[in-house]
């Protein structure tokens, strides 16, 4: 079934454009992009790399701040990054002179949680993701997805209400990525929670989301959100096999397609 | 490529007719040097001490390892070099750790706020540039000849490095640390003592190294020129009756008192932050 | 639930594959023109970044720092004995005295070409000893312990010895000197000769040279990035050697006018002579910067410097 959504948009891009300027040049990282995330769904950002899913990411949760347009959280506009809303990063950065647990409780610190309250707290959330028994042991000794799920317990354990992905898998092997990816569906599963989830992989995003919006760059916008149809749970080979879904991904992959082709077709000389 | 094979198999009769000088021979080209610098230093220490035997007016110039060590038993037992060794721990520590604090405290300022960093880059570039020494008069005149002086020398001589090192380390705190403190949503005190700090930690203690290192020399040169105090002191008074023996006692003092220094660092810096050493490689 | 669906405004491509896609198609392409239009006309819009206004402010605020400072230091006379601790006014009257009288002038001299000697022994002998070091993994063993020895002490401690050997003559500020600053240029040397990047050698190897070339056409050149961050290293240190000697055993240079005038307690002459000081600091920095720059661009060009 697709996600119990209420319908309700909790998290809202209006007319979001940002610019960079790289070298004497500038370039438009998102020009006038709107997006509305529902409650309760997972929706995925894909795109090649470098359109500005990560950038409008980022806005989201205030990393970043664009240059016109504004985001609603809650029907509020958001001034600073939100209590509410986690962020896992690309390339997870835990801090390294923290043990494993103690990166987990760092966001507990942020709102004035320590001591024992915290540690029960990052004890849980780590058993949930399978890294109980590595809590004390130093970053650097866990292999790359290990160190994600860290990265996601240290999300999960504030009990954000959106939780937001920055192509947190993309650093990893095949194998390790398909078992995070498992992994995170079985977990959005019992928490529901409201996810964005970027990623340049399209196999990805239909695995895991209710609904993709696709991207394209210069200027960086969307345009179109497609719905996944597909029962969950899902399996890796059902996205393979599933009729629906391939046929999902003929229609994704030629959107994208055209996209760049017309893209090259306007870079060429006109005829 | 010479190819084994042919040589490689052997009339065992001859074989181990050769067997003990091929066994010498290759030992020695195995042999990579180890131990080798011991063996100098004793002999240094032999020929040394041979030579002062020999020739006794060479005495009054160099002295003898052993005149060394009975001078240095001496100055021990006179509570002299106890209490030159305590001073000077006590002023170059002092100096120290207030140039530790201010370098730290400004280098993190300067590497945060663009605006302090914009207004003092300059000054820093002639600090660092500058022979600071030449400030030693300077402290003479405005503290007088006494400890106030000396240890305001130290400070001033060792805050640079330590100073352009915090710079650079807090600078330098990768950009990610400073979304995921965001994103966390740490207040600014926290982000400062929880993270940049941290992440920063490996340049200060690099700049703490080299400042401990202007510190020593501040700390003897200052003993030597303003007041007779400290280890510098010590060198100075035995130079100047010509006690080489005892003077030769002092200056080893002196680089043990730096060595002692430096692994109190080293210890301070393993205890904090363990993960320095280990994941400097993956940084 | 097309009308639950909520809208999201883009521009340019329709619906997936809706009908008439070719017209659809040529209106996109129409639209997309349009869009690049707009779009092209706001990144013209938006204001400079500020670029020339952080020009300015790299400039105005450590000026403004400056000024700050010695307006500052000019009021403390007001309270302060400006005898002792003087003021910017009083130096920069100093300097007449300094540069009529000659006395800074011979004093400049007599530093600069005993800093000139020492730079020289340093960087031959230091260079001559890292190299053999660096190659020859027993010689480090060998010489190991005294190095390490004479680089823990601090130097200053060894200058009554050397009064003792030497008395207070020119060879003996000279030694000094060599002393402090050849330890770095044997360290960053030996680093150079240790670090060639193992593929170079598998070229030379390849290529056919003999070892001697080898050493001549590879080794050296790739030992320069280090030796040359040794010899910005060395000019610096044996300055500061050099004045050391010069404030405790001398009786020309600029050291010894410093001590002169400490006891003469003739703060205004000892701040111009530190200000001089540290223009020759910021020289001898800036000279070797334009060395590497002239000469030696392709270190940073290929990051030579950076190999392990």
């Amino acid at each position: 079934m697709t996600a119990d959504v209420d319908g309700q948009a909790i998290l809202e891009a209006r007319n979001i454009t940002k610019v960079f300027e790289v070298k004497r040049t500038r370039v438009a990282a998102l020009y006038d992009v709107s997006l509305s995330v529902r409650r309760g769904e997972f929706l995925s950002l894909v795109g090649p790399s470098g359109c500005g899913k990560t950038t409008l990411l980022r806005i989201l949760d205030n990393l970043t701040t664009p240059d016109a347009g504004e985001v609603l959280f809650e029907g509020e506009p958001l001034r600073t990054s939100s209590r509410d809303m986690a962020f896992v990063f690309q390339e997870t950065a835990l801090l390294p002179w923290r043990s494993v647990c103690r990166n987990v409780e760092l966001g507990l610190e942020a709102r004035g949680i320590t001591g024992k309250e915290a540690r029960a707290a990052a004890m849980e959330v780590l058993r949930l993701v399978g890294l109980g028994s590595v809590s004390e042991q130093p970053p650097y000794t866990l292999s790359g997805g290990m160190q994600q799920r860290v990265g996601i317990a240290r999300a999960l354990v504030t009990q954000p209400k959106v939780l937001l992905m920055d192509e947190p898998f993309s650093h990893l092997d095949n194998f390790t990525r398909e078992a995070l990816q498992v992994e995170l569906q079985r977990l959005w599963s019992q928490f529901r929670m409201t996810t964005v989830f970027v990623t340049h992989d399209i196999d990805e995003a239909i695995f895991l989301s209710d609904r993709i919006a696709l991207f394209r760059s210069h200027p960086g916008r969307i345009v179109d959100i497609a719905d996944v149809p597909l029962e969950r749970p899902r399996t890796q080979s059902q996205v393979r096999a599933d009729p629906t879904a391939i046929k999902l991904r003929e229609l994704i992959v030629e959107e994208l397609g055209v996209q760049a082709a017309e893209d090259a077709a306007a870079a060429s000389p006109k005829a | 490529m010479s190819v084994a094979g042919s040589t490689m198999v052997e009339d065992p009769g001859t074989a181990a007719a050769d067997a003990p000088a091929a066994r010498t021979s290759s030992l020695l080209r195995a042999w990579d040097g180890r131990g080798i610098g011991l063996v100098a230093v004793a002999v240094f220490v032999g020929l040394w001490q041979w030579y002062g035997d020999s020739y006794p007016h060479a005495l009054y110039l160099f002295s003898t390892p052993s005149a060394v060590a009975t001078a240095f038993g001496h100055i021990v037992a006179s509570a002299e070099l106890p209490r030159a060794f305590a001073d000077s721990v006590a002023e170059e520590v002092v100096g120290f750790a207030i140039a530790a604090v201010l370098g730290i405290a400004v280098g993190l300022a300067m590497g945060s706020l663009r605006f302090v960093e914009m207004s003092l880059d300059p000054l820093v570039t002639i600090g660092i540039a500058t022979p600071v020494v030449v400030l030693l008069p300077v402290m003479e005149d405005w503290f007088g000849f006494g400890y106030v002086a000396r240890v305001a020398f130290i400070t001033v001589l060792s805050v640079w490095p330590i100073l352009l090192n915090s710079w650079i380390g807090v600078r330098n705190v990768s950009s990610t640390y400073h979304l995921v403190s965001r994103a966390l949503t740490l207040g600014r005190r926290q982000r400062v003592w929880k993270v940049v700090l941290p992440a920063a930690a490996p340049y200060i203690f690099v700049g703490l190294r080299l400042g401990l290192a202007m510190a020593t020399l501040g700390m003897v040169l200052a003993g030597q020129e303003v007041g007779d105090a400290g280890l510098g002191g010590l060198t100075e008074i035995f130079g100047q009756k010509g006690l080489v023996g005892a003077l030769i006692a002092a200056i080893l003092s002196a680089t043990g008192l730096a060595f002692l220094l430096f692994w109190l660092l080293r210890v301070a810096e393993e205890r904090l932050f363990p993960w320095i050493r280990e994941t400097s490689g993956s940084r | 639930m097309a009308d639950e669906m909520l809208e999201l405004e883009s521009r340019g491509a329709g619906p997936l594959l809706a009908e008439g896609a070719a017209i659809g198609a040529r209106s996109a392409s129409r639209a997309r023109e349009a869009r690049e239009a707009e779009v092209a006309a706001l990144l013209r819009s938006l204001p400079g970044r500020s670029r020339t206004r952080e020009r300015w402010l790299r400039v105005l605020l450590p000026a403004g720092a400056m000024a700050l400072l010695l307006g500052a230091w000019q009021l403390s006379s007001l309270w302060l004995n400006p005898l002792l601790f003087s003021n910017p006014w009083r130096v920069a009257r100093a300097y007449r005295y300094l540069f009529d009288s000659g006395t800074l002038g011979s004093a400049l001299a007599s530093t600069m070409s005993e800093w000139a000697i020492s730079l020289a022994i340093g960087m031959v002998g230091g260079v001559l000893i890292g190299t053999v070091m660096g190659r020859f993994r027993l010689v480090e063993r060998l010489l190991n312990p005294f190095v390490n020895f004479l680089m823990a002490t601090p130097r200053v401690v060894l200058i009554p010895l050397l009064i003792v050997w030497i008395g207070v003559a020119s060879e003996g500020r000279i030694l000094f000197a060599v002393l402090t600053n050849i330890f770095v240029v044997i360290l960053n040397t030996m680093a150079g000769v240790r670090n060639v990047n193992r593929t170079y050698l598998d070229v030379a190897r390849a290529t056919g040279l003999t070892a001697w070339q080898t050493t001549r056409k590879i080794r050296v050149p790739a030992a320069v990035p280090y030796i040359l961050a040794g010899a910005r290293l060395c000019a610096s240190v044996s300055l500061v050697g050099l004045i050391i000697a010069e404030l405790e055993f001398s009786n020309v240079g600029i050291g010894y006018l410093l001590q002169l005038y400490q006891t003469e307690l003739a703060t205004d002459r000892i701040l111009a002579i530190v200000v001089v000081t540290a223009g020759i600091g910021l020289g001898i920095v800036g000279l070797f910067k334009g060395i590497e720059r002239m000469f030696f661009s392709w270190v940073r060009a290929t990051g030579t410097m950076g190999q392990a």
